[in-house]
């Protein structure tokens, strides 16, 4: 690396930097483009300027390079903001706000000074308040024809004249919510005052931006940090005839989908023979959707397997890889199965490489907040490793599944899962709960087997557990009473107390 | 062991073996002796009998491939070299070796691709780069070459050779601060290199042309 003080070479750099911004403001992007490769080679871990040239490939449409030249800085500082706003930058140009605005978060968290993020979000915040309105007018024209397919074919089309008063009523329904979030409607016990008026939010049908649907709760590790002892519901694998059918359920509530479908619960989607298949069908039937696992990859399946899930559709694997040899595999998920874990990740890989603009891979390979004193040597080279192969490798916030584990309780008065509506989680056997943290199913708000989205989500189970949950009253019920999520939701009011009040509606993504 | 005994492959393997391990042991014993004597053309006759002995036998290609070099039989040195990389194709040396026997057979496109993969496999690579970057130098391509010689300068900061085709590159990049240095630089470290003493004058002039006599 050239620094000032270590090299000689570093005058060379300033000179070839100082070109390449010659270059920029005559708009020769070749040359300037060529100035940065040069200024990368003499000094490959300066992070500055591999952003700089991240932002060029941005410019000139080259975003595999630039999501390249990101990645390398984050792998050189993992808490450089500016890398993570380019990265957001880049995955908004991909057309994946999801995952830029997590990326913009996460910079933000870092500097809340960063002018990049900040204005990512905000232009993610005005996409949604447009797409928003369309949406709810979407379910309203669907609800009133009575036609599941119109909401499809209506996306993107002219909303009808007789429409339009819903959509100024949806606008005027999101301008009184942020109204209820205004600083300065706290109640006299200090709470902000939508808290106290949950019949208002009723009043609203979720938005769906996320599906969690379970395929199966069986799991054969021993991770330290999960619950799975305390789990005594059936256990057992989604038939593809139910799969087929929380998707008609779903179609039938908000029209085809095209956010995130977890196809994963509370066991390794690996068990279930029949993922690839729920896989392209998902894919198939909602084009716009992206199919998600997230997965220790720890069972022999077929490298066909693997494949068949990459081109049936899936769009994103999160690997639960905790330890980076035998050893530590072992401590913390209690199963000998590093190498088939590894295996299969190599396997990933490779199916990465002849599909890197559909997959992508991110690896969980420790434990934020689980006090390990084993030693791993090779934890860094192991990262590392992992991040050459074009993975994403990032810690996993631990969480103490709500009553499951007794470490990080919860002492807060809120949860952003009842706030977050948005996200619908369904058991293998079509039970919809509020929050994929209550391993045990014990709230259930129904079944899919036998009724209609729609009459779940405004059901008396649903509507109660959102009261409660907004009265502060989220006590009664036994999985949230010591959440650890409840705990920065309270971070998050006290923000909300001093102006930020974006932080409410954004959370931190479960 | 005699001259004699040493005359032929075949002739020197011992009658009575059968195992095919003993058997190579043989042959290699053959080939390191001839090898030691400096006999190379019967060393490389062993070496390609104990390839046919045993074909995956690691690092047998590679030997009988710099072997050949050796004896400037470039085109049996780039098989064995291209059969070495398909058997270890991590090995980012092998690489480089067959680089520089295509090279030799004027492959240019190949031995580019050789590098290249050299590279992917040891990004601190100075042979693979030095190479990479000439080749680029050659064909005027000034900015990949000139890209090369860049990540080289941490290395090798005061390579007067490294910097005369650096300042070159620069010059012809139109990135003339940046050429300026590079020419600096010689002179600091060599005052009387005249190359570089006459590309200064040019670029205080602002000339149109470089002297390159020693940097091609």
């Amino acid at each position: 690396m050239i620094t000032p003080t270590t090299s000689p070479a570093y005058d060379l750099l300033s000179h070839t930097l100082a070109f390449c911004d010659d270059c920029l403001n005559r708009q020769d992007y070749t040359a300037a483009w060529q100035a940065l490769c040069r200024a990368v080679s003499m000094a490959p871990n300066r992070t500055d300027v591999l952003i700089h040239r991240g932002h060029l490939a941005l410019y000139l449409k080259d975003t595999e390079s630039a999501r390249a030249d990101f990645a390398a800085a984050l792998k050189i500082d993992p808490r450089c903001s500016a890398a993570l706003s380019g990265l957001a930058r880049y995955y908004m140009q991909q057309g994946e706000p999801i995952e830029a605005e997590a990326a913009a978060d996460r910079a933000l968290g870092i500097d809340p000074a960063d002018e990049e993020a900040a204005q990512l979000k905000a232009e993610i915040q005005e996409e949604r308040c447009k797409a928003r309105p369309r949406e709810l007018s979407r379910m309203n024209s669907q609800s009133a024809s009575g036609e599941r397919e119109g909401c499809v074919r209506n996306e993107g089309v002219d909303l009808a004249p007789e429409f339009a008063d819903r959509q100024v009523s949806a606008e005027a329904r999101l301008s009184n919510c942020a109204a209820r979030l205004q600083p300065s409607e706290v109640d006299s016990d200090d709470r902000p005052l939508y808290m106290s008026q949950p019949s208002q939010m009723d009043a609203e049908m979720p938005v769906l931006e996320q599906l969690r649907i379970e395929n199966t709760n069986l799991c054969a590790f021993k991770c330290g940090f999960c619950p799975r002892e305390k789990m005594d519901r059936p256990q057992g694998i989604q038939s593809v005839d139910n799969f087929k059918l929380v998707l008609d359920r779903v179609e039938e509530y908000g029209g085809a989908f095209a956010h995130e479908v977890h196809l994963h619960g509370y066991g390794d989607p690996l068990l279930d023979k029949d993922l690839p298949k729920k896989t392209s069908l998902c894919a198939a039937r909602w084009p716009k959707a992206s199919p998600v696992i997230i997965s220790t990859l720890g069972y022999v399946v077929s490298p066909d397997y693997l494949r068949s899930l990459v081109e049936g559709g899936l769009r994103r694997i999160y690997v639960s890889f905790y330890g980076s040899d035998p050893r530590s595999y072992l401590w913390h998920t209690g199963v000998d199965r590093f190498h088939v874990a590894y295996q299969n990740l190599m396997v990933l890989a490779e199916l990465k490489r002849n599909h890197s603009h559909r997959l992508a891979i991110t690896v969980q390979t420790c434990l934020t907040g689980l006090n390990s004193t084993l030693d791993q040597p090779n934890k860094g080279e192991f990262n590392h490793a992992l991040s050459d192969l074009g993975m994403e490798v990032v810690p996993f916030p631990l969480h103490n599944y709500g009553n499951g584990r007794e470490y990080e309780k919860g002492p807060g008065m809120l949860c952003e899962r009842a706030i977050r509506r948005n996200i619908l989680t369904i058991t293998w056997d079509l039970k919809v709960t509020p929050c994929s943290y209550d391993y045990n199913s014990s709230i259930v708000l129904g079944n899919l087997e036998t009724e209609s989205l729609r009459n779940i989500l405004t059901n008396g189970a649903s509507s109660g557990f959102l009261a409660n949950h907004c009265a502060g009253n989220a006590d009664v019920y036994n999985i949230c009473r010591n959440c650890s999520r409840r705990t920065w939701l309270a971070q998050a009011k006290h923000v909300a107390m001093n102006g930020r009040l974006q932080p409410l509606l954004t959370w931190v993504r479960p | 062991m005699n001259d004699a005994q040493l005359s032929s492959p075949i002739s020197a393997l011992p009658k009575s073996t059968l195992d095919q391990a003993a058997l190579l042991g043989s042959v290699l014993y053959f080939a390191d002796a001839h090898y030691g004597r400096e006999n190379w053309l019967a060393a490389r006759d062993f070496l390609v009998l104990a390839v046919k002995i045993d074909p995956a036998y690691p690092r047998l290609l590679g030997s009988l491939g710099s072997l050949q070099f050796q004896l400037e039989e470039y085109p049996a040195a780039c098989s064995s070299f291209t059969a070495a990389v398909c058997q270890c194709p991590e090995d980012p040396d092998l690489h480089i070796q067959l680089a520089m026997a295509h090279l030799q057979l004027k492959q240019v496109a190949e031995a580019t691709a050789a590098l290249q993969r050299s590279l992917s496999l040891r990004v601190h690579n100075p042979t693979a780069r030095q190479m990479l970057g000439d080749l680029d130098f050659a064909a005027k391509r000034y900015a990949d070459a000139a890209q090369q010689y860049c990540a080289l300068l941490e290395s090798n900061p005061d390579g007067v050779n490294l910097l005369l085709h650096l300042g070159k590159c620069q010059y012809e990049l139109r990135d003339l601060a940046s050429a300026r240095w590079c020419f600096e630089r010689v002179i600091a470290v060599e005052p009387t290199n005249e190359i570089a003493s006459e590309a200064l004058k040019i670029l205080a002039a602002n000339g149109l042309s470089m002297p390159c006599r020693s940097v091609q």
